[in-house]
């Protein structure tokens, strides 16, 4: 098959690229920005779409698929919010250029599948490079959607592939930011240890009653497990070389793995911690995003109540999904940040004591997952953040005994 | 220098797990022994170690005793502060070696009361966090000297002897 010529410019039966084709004038904000169009018909196509979409209204795309990247396409799409697949439509293309353009002007003829859900579509992707979704469009009388030819369908991609990219770097540096606030602990802590090892030995290399050496070894070894232990509690900060695959996951295990960690951050003597575990819900996850998005949670809400006051962690599950709340008794969030806290780099603490990635890489991280994050708060009471994960199908939720 | 055990009464109030006392074979004899009731004549100096880990206190107990000093222990700066002005050892305050990352009274504040209340008495901090920063910052306050855990014995040993000769050095 003819998969770079599919792509080439010089097709000449690739449309009226110049003629049909509308740059998507539809953003996920409010602000509904229009490119400008190159012809009458276009404009029609942009106006009438942009008129109808709204920001809580899903983009509707439907992909034609006859082409790796087209699938490609469609696993990134489908990773991002605010984009529903309403439809595909497959062909065979034969190797033949002449048959193929005789496809191209009556597609009933074509051996083709096409699919469409209820909803039209807002935009139809050509990923072919043909001028093939036309043909469609004109076959299917769907409601006008708007048709970007090849190039734009490769920006397309192009664009969510960046993305898709940066969200993972940003969680790196997430967590790179995280291991900065926590190294002081850390050091501390097994900087102590490492005295009382070195100190004892120093002493041993000299001490001749037997019970003072055994007493004294036995202080080196208890040192040595401390560090181990600690060691062990930050392995998932771990960098992996290549994403691990998901396995079945306790979310309670991982909120208790995580509280560890967080103790790192802040101390834990003045508060006072709840756990309310109606359920152990377990879910298809790798653990270390799974922990890292706990940490997250934890040290914010820790931090939010300044070291003072009732931190809550509560588990529980319906027949569908898991449910996971962690709440805090501190100042709460006011309702103008409440739509700012997700953004990357928008934070509330002190230069230097907070990167403002926090939020943004666990939404992302939760996003992956098809799941949600809901957050409650009330001024000067506190704030709870409630997160929703799909149950993995093995998942037995058993209730707390 | 070695600790000579007819000078020194037996502990009413150990508590460390055991104390040895030494024969007096005349040789030097490496003990491990408990706060008891000092009178601190033939000591070198006395030391109050502030420390939250008592393993850490420990360790320092070993090695400063072994040397000859005279030890008093608190596990932070309120403790510290409570002990020297009612504590029941007769305590003759020479140096003072702390941490300063302790959960209620930090060692920054502890070490503020002391500069004022002790002028004359050299301070030593010893902490498992080295921060260049704080260290000048702390130099420049006027403390003496800014250790590093883990520290060689040695490394505190001379230490705690050069603040001590800069105390005998200031009292005149």
């Amino acid at each position: 098959m003819e998969t770079s010529k599919s792509l080439s410019p010089t097709d000449s039966l690739s449309p009226s690229f110049p003629e049909k084709s509308v740059w998507p004038s539809v953003s996920h904000n409010n602000d509904h920005h229009t490119a400008t169009p190159n012809t009458p018909q276009a404009s029609h196509q942009a106006n009438k779409a942009s008129a109808s979409i709204t920001p809580e209204d899903p983009l509707r795309i439907a992909l034609s698929l006859n082409h790796p990247k087209g699938l490609h396409a469609l696993s990134l799409f489908e990773q991002i919010p605010g984009i529903e697949i309403v439809g595909n439509a497959t062909q065979q293309i034969s190797d033949q250029e002449p048959a193929r353009e005789q496809e191209w002007q009556d597609p009933l003829a074509s051996p083709s599948t096409l699919s469409f859900s209820q909803t039209s579509p807002h935009v139809l992707l050509n990923f072919t490079g043909s001028s093939y979704p036309q043909a469609l469009e004109e076959h299917s009388q769907l409601a006008n959607p708007e048709i970007p030819g090849p190039y734009t369908s490769s920006l397309l991609k192009k664009i969510v592939e960046h993305k898709s990219l940066l969200e993972r770097q940003m969680t790196q540096i997430e967590k790179l930011a995280n291991i900065g606030t926590l190294a002081c602990e850390i050091m501390h802590d097994i900087n102590n240890p490492l005295y009382v090892i070195l100190g004892f030995s120093e002493n041993l290399l000299e001490e001749h009653h037997s019970m003072a050496v055994r007493d004294q070894a036995l202080e080196v070894v208890q040192a040595t497990k401390r560090i181990i232990k600690i060691c062990e509690e930050l392995k998932f900060y771990v960098r992996q070389s290549e994403p691990k695959e998901c396995t079945p996951v306790n979310l309670t295990q991982q909120l208790e793995e995580a509280m560890k960690v967080a103790r790192y951050a802040v101390g834990l003597e003045n508060i006072t911690i709840i756990r309310a575990y109606s359920a152990h819900p377990i879910i298809l996850a790798r653990p270390e995003e799974i922990v890292q998005i706990f940490v997250n949670l934890i040290i914010n809400a820790l931090q939010a109540m300044d070291g003072r006051g009732t931190l809550t962690l509560e588990a529980d599950c319906t027949d569908r999904m898991a449910t996971i709340n962690i709440g805090d008794t501190g100042p709460g969030i006011p309702q103008e940040h409440m739509r700012k806290i997700f953004e990357p780099f928008y934070t509330t603490k002190p230069p230097g004591k907070g990167t403002g990635l926090g939020l943004h890489s666990v939404r992302s991280l939760i996003q992956q997952y098809g799941g949600k994050i809901l957050i409650q708060s009330v001024v000067d009471e506190g704030t709870t953040f409630h997160l929703e994960f799909p149950l993995s199908p093995e998942s037995v939720p058993g209730r707390n005994a | 220098m070695s600790i000579h055990s007819s000078l020194i009464p037996p502990s009413a109030s150990s508590t460390s797990k055991e104390t040895f006392l030494n024969a007096g074979t005349g040789g030097s004899p490496r003990v491990e022994r408990s706060a008891g009731m000092f009178s601190g004549q033939s000591m070198l100096g006395g030391v109050l170690v502030i420390d939250d880990e008592p393993d850490v206190r420990r360790v320092i107990r070993l090695t400063l005793e072994k040397a000859g000093y005279y030890i008093v222990e608190a596990e932070d700066g309120e403790q510290a502060i409570q002990v020297i002005n009612e504590g029941e050892h007769p305590m003759v305050l020479d140096v003072i070696l702390t941490d300063i990352r302790m959960p209620r009274i930090n060692g920054l504040e502890a070490m503020t009361y002391f500069q004022r209340e002790y002028p004359n008495v050299p301070l030593i901090v010893l902490t498992g966090y080295p921060d260049l920063a704080m260290a000048i910052r702390l130099l420049n306050c006027g403390i003496t000297d800014y250790l590093v855990k883990p520290v060689e014995h040695e490394k505190l040993l001379s230490a705690v002897a050069d603040a001590l000769a800069q105390r005998k050095f200031h009292w005149f």
